[in-house]
């Protein structure tokens, strides 16, 4: 087995690619067609508790110190994805979102997940799929910034390529995760090899270890 | 995506080259740091003797006809092709990845010495055709940093229009990636070591610079300091030195034969110059980098000197003649670190008037080769200046306590660099593989104490004592990171060629193992939206409204002249801001912007502070041309000191606004008229 393996190891690559396109084919379906089953709904501004935050009055809003907030409370339902659509005056620096399942759990630390960029500016935040019953939106960590916010979206439509068309992300990982998972996969073949093929003293050691 | 085309360009003319080393017979992997190599050095030669533009057509002409030459010789006379290996292929893939990256991000320059030099050196540079030593800037430019970068960015964007941010970055990337290229060309034949390896090198920069969660953009990779591109050309150069001469284990016979091809030198088919050409063209590159890269390029030498006479016994089986060897060796890599350190400070001395023998600058204006000596002479001295105790002590206490990478403080590195030479060390059954990692971690480590004394010297003889331990971190970490890449390599090395196959699959899983570790920080401590793959596009907002306001006053300036800059309590950022978006207009920031204060240097070294008066200010504005005032900051002293000498009394000044004056000399006396209010 070893030795074919040995053979044929531009074929071990190549399902190792192979195995990543598949993975991710399927996780993409998953959530294409989990997300499209979820209710989409827009929050409303109003309803957010402001913290570091002032509402100016044209709409928009002004950060008083490093980590202004808008805190969504009293939620109950299913979300997986969360959508931001802001302009930011400065470089809003970290966008976080923060999580609790139950209502007056604490925010903290280990229940948040960091916002991905997209092209159109907004700001789409992935949670763990699970009911929520607040959300905290940190809007950055820069402070005296102008922020205009024009939607926070839960579990956005979103495109179909959006989940097909691999992120920057995907291409990187896929570059890289067969190739390592290769390095890993022939590490432990050159281990397995090691072992003792005699079967005489493979014979040997068996009864050793049945007693 | 025009732009994209410039960088891809120099690449195309970059590869063309290196090809035409490989084809030669320099190993693949070493093939694109020669390039570089050969780059830098001719566009400093050309930028020295004021032809930087002619040398650009030159060097794009000269790839062109490597080009052709190539193909000429493998495709119309069927040469055998040069054997590209995993090191030419990662330079491939990821330059290319880069350029794409930055292009679609276009990241912008954030931070301060960006301004201050390294990227105001580089636009100047590109809008002069000049080299930034002699072009016009209209200010005492401090213009004695090394060139290395500035031309070799200079050289990705000869053909482009304008200035761009980003692709100065990726020229520095495509620099760094191309002796990362290198540190691999050792185990390039083993790839299960040498994918773990690269990915170290990629997650490198960010390993060693950012030390806690990223709630910033982090620099790695956008970056035009010099600092990581010094480290990674460090570790080029003894990398280079090792491709050639990679040590395998004695042949044993009962070894069954392994899974993997075996490890067998990268080397060339060339003649023996060709296995050094790399090691010359990286140190030469890397003395040019920065003025403190003279001392790891000496480092570098001292290691090769070393590994020839103690470690490699194939140059020699004689003792003497080996020393005959390392000295050639030894003699002719540091001529290729001295004769461009000497050159670049001779040209410094012909064309800026800068004599850095006689003096180092800073406060106590002490001479560049008599600096050592004042620092050995008072550490052996009883009597030591507060200061001296005062840096030595803090700089060592930083030792234990300062995070310079995401594992901690350096000496917690230090332990996992001798963690990794010794297991490279047991790992390898050759003995000159463990000569070679013994005399590695003793001159590297006599090499760092060297490298500790030099920064402590800055601190104590040439930077203010309110600067002390500025930017330790920054200073300290590229030798670290020099040093955790040539140790991981050597660890790499030593797995390639380790006898057995237990000790082939531990070395192979150690490598996995330290890459999962680097890996794993850096996932834990860098969110992709603060590193290049995901930079959010507000991430230059500031930028692009300071941008904006500089165009809108640009079109009011006169047709010639210069502008004053007036910015109380400015740390000095502000100012370099507009020194650089202004390029190539000229600005003025004399007497420290805001608090016009005329200092002196006493001969006790104290400095005597003379604040201007208003009549002073004027004349000044008149001697030096200066046929604007900028007003960017102004505090009520400066209002009740100079106030008289605006028409409106600066009574219209709102702290919220930039404003524009016009000095208008009358008979006498000088008013500056009110010419432009931002928005």
């Amino acid at each position: 087995m070893l030795a074919k393996l040995k053979k044929r190891a531009g074929l071990v690559v190549l399902g190792a690619y192979g195995l990543f396109l598949l993975l991710w084919l399927a996780q993409a379906v998953f959530f294409f067609v989990g997300d499209h089953a979820r209710t989409e709904r827009t929050l409303p501004l109003s309803g957010a508790a402001l913290e570091n935050l002032v509402l100016q009055p044209d709409g928009s809003y002004l950060s008083m110190g490093i980590d202004p907030q808008l805190v969504f409370d009293g939620l109950d339902e299913k979300v997986r994805l969360v959508k931001l659509e802001a302009t930011f005056e400065r470089a809003p620096g970290e966008m976080e979102l923060f999580y609790a399942q139950k209502p007056g759990q604490g925010f903290w630390q280990g229940r948040r997940v960091i916002g991905v960029p997209g092209v159109d500016g907004s700001v789409l935040y992935a949670l763990p799929p699970g009911r929520y019953a607040a959300l905290r939106l940190d809007a950055g960590t820069a402070g005296d910034n102008r922020i205009a916010i024009t939607a926070v979206t839960l579990n956005p439509r979103l495109p179909a390529a959006h989940y097909f068309v691999p992120s920057l992300r995907t291409v990187g990982a896929f570059l890289l995760v067969p190739a390592l998972a290769c390095c890993v996969f022939y590490t432990i073949i050159e281990v397995l090899q090691k072992l003792p093929k005699n079967p005489a003293r493979r014979a040997k050691k068996a009864p050793r270890e049945t007693e | 995506m025009m732009s994209m085309v410039t960088p891809f360009l120099a690449l195309a003319a970059l590869l063309a080259v290196a090809l035409a080393y490989a084809s030669l017979g320099v190993a693949s992997a070493l093939a694109p740091l020669c390039a570089v190599g050969s780059v830098v050095l001719w566009f400093t030669l050309g930028g020295c003797c004021d032809l930087l533009a002619p040398a650009g057509y030159v060097f794009y002409a000269a790839a062109a006809l490597c080009a052709a030459w190539f193909i000429w010789r493998h495709a119309v006379k069927k040469m055998p092709l040069p054997r590209l290996g995993f090191g030419f292929g990662f330079f491939v893939v990821a330059a290319c990845a880069f350029i794409l990256l930055l292009g679609l991000r276009q990241p912008m320059f954030m931070n301060w010495d960006e301004f201050s030099f390294w990227g105001t050196a580089a636009k100047l540079t590109k809008l002069s055709g000049q080299l930034y030593t002699t072009a016009p800037i209209g200010w005492a430019w401090a213009a004695t940093q090394n060139p290395a970068l500035i031309v070799f960015g200079y050289f990705f964007q000869f053909f482009g229009g304008a200035f761009c941010e980003w692709q100065v970055y990726a020229a520095y990337d495509v620099l760094q990636l191309a002796a990362l290229a290198a540190v691999l060309a050792p185990v390039e034949r083993r790839w299960p070591v040498a994918l773990p390896l690269s990915l170290i090198g990629l997650l490198a920069p960010y390993f060693f610079t950012q030390r806690g969660v990223a709630t910033v953009l982090s620099p790695a990779w956008m970056d035009s300091y010099a600092d990581t591109p010094m480290a990674f050309l460090f570790a080029a150069v003894l990398a280079a030195y090792y491709a050639g001469r990679v040590a395998t284990p004695p042949p044993d016979e009962k070894r069954p034969a392994s899974l993997l091809p075996p490890a067998r030198p990268p080397t060339g088919h060339g003649p023996q110059v060709l296995r050094w050409l790399p090691v010359f063209l990286a140190a030469a590159t890397l003395t040019l980098t920065k003025d403190i890269a003279l001392v790891p390029a000496l480092v570098a030498v001292a290691v090769i000197f070393a590994d020839r006479l103690f470690a490699w016994p194939k140059v020699a089986p004689r003792f003497g003649a080996r020393i005959k060897a390392a000295a050639l060796g030894g003699g002719l890599s540091l001529a290729a670190v001295v004769l461009p350190f000497l050159g670049w400070s001779a040209y410094l001395g012909l064309a800026a008037g800068v004599d850095r023998a006689a003096s180092a600058g800073g406060v106590r204006q002490i001479g560049l080769f008599q600096l050592p000596f004042t620092f050995l002479a008072e550490l052996f001295s009883p009597d030591k200046s507060e200061r001296f105790l005062a840096v030595l002590g803090g700089m060592a206490q930083r030792m234990a306590s300062e995070r310079i990478s995401m594992l901690g403080s350096p000496l917690r590195m230090l332990v996992l660099i001798a963690v990794l030479l010794l297991g490279a060390a047991l790992l390898s059954k050759s003995r000159v593989q463990r000569r070679r990692c013994l005399w590695f971690g003793v001159g590297t480590a006599l090499g760092f104490l060297a490298y500790f004394c030099i920064i402590a010297i800055s601190y104590i003889y040439i930077m203010r004592p309110e600067q002390m331990f500025e930017g330790y971190e920054r200073y300290i970490y590229p030798y670290f990171m020099a040093w955790f890449l040539l140790a991981a390599l050597l660890f790499g090395i030593s797995a390639t060629g380790a006898a057995g196959r237990w000790r082939t699959a531990l070395g192979q899983g150690a490598a996995l193992a330290l890459c999962a570790v680097v890996a794993g920080r850096c996932v834990q401590l860098v969110p992709p939206s603060m590193a290049l793959l995901d930079v959010h596009p507000s991430a230059s907002a500031d930028r692009h409204i300071f941008q904006k306001q500089v165009l809108a006053l640009r079109h009011r300036l006169p047709q010639s002249g210069k502008t004053f800059i007036v910015s109380s309590g400015d740390s000095g950022l502000r100012w370099f801001m507009y020194c650089y978006e202004m390029l190539p207009w000229q600005v003025d920031y004399s007497f420290g912007g805001g608090e016009l204060v005329r200092r002196t240097l006493q001969p006790d070294g104290t400095t005597e502070k003379h604040e201007l008066t208003a009549d002073e200010w004027a004349d000044y504005l008149l001697e030096n041309a200066c046929t604007t005032v900028l007003l960017d900051e102004v505090d009520e002293g400066f209002r009740q000191r100079y106030g008289a000498l605006f028409s409106d009394g600066l009574a219209a000044y709102d702290e919220e606004k930039t404003q524009l004056y016009g000095v208008v000399a009358g008979a006498g006396d000088v008013r500056l008229e009110p010419l432009w209010l931002e928005g």
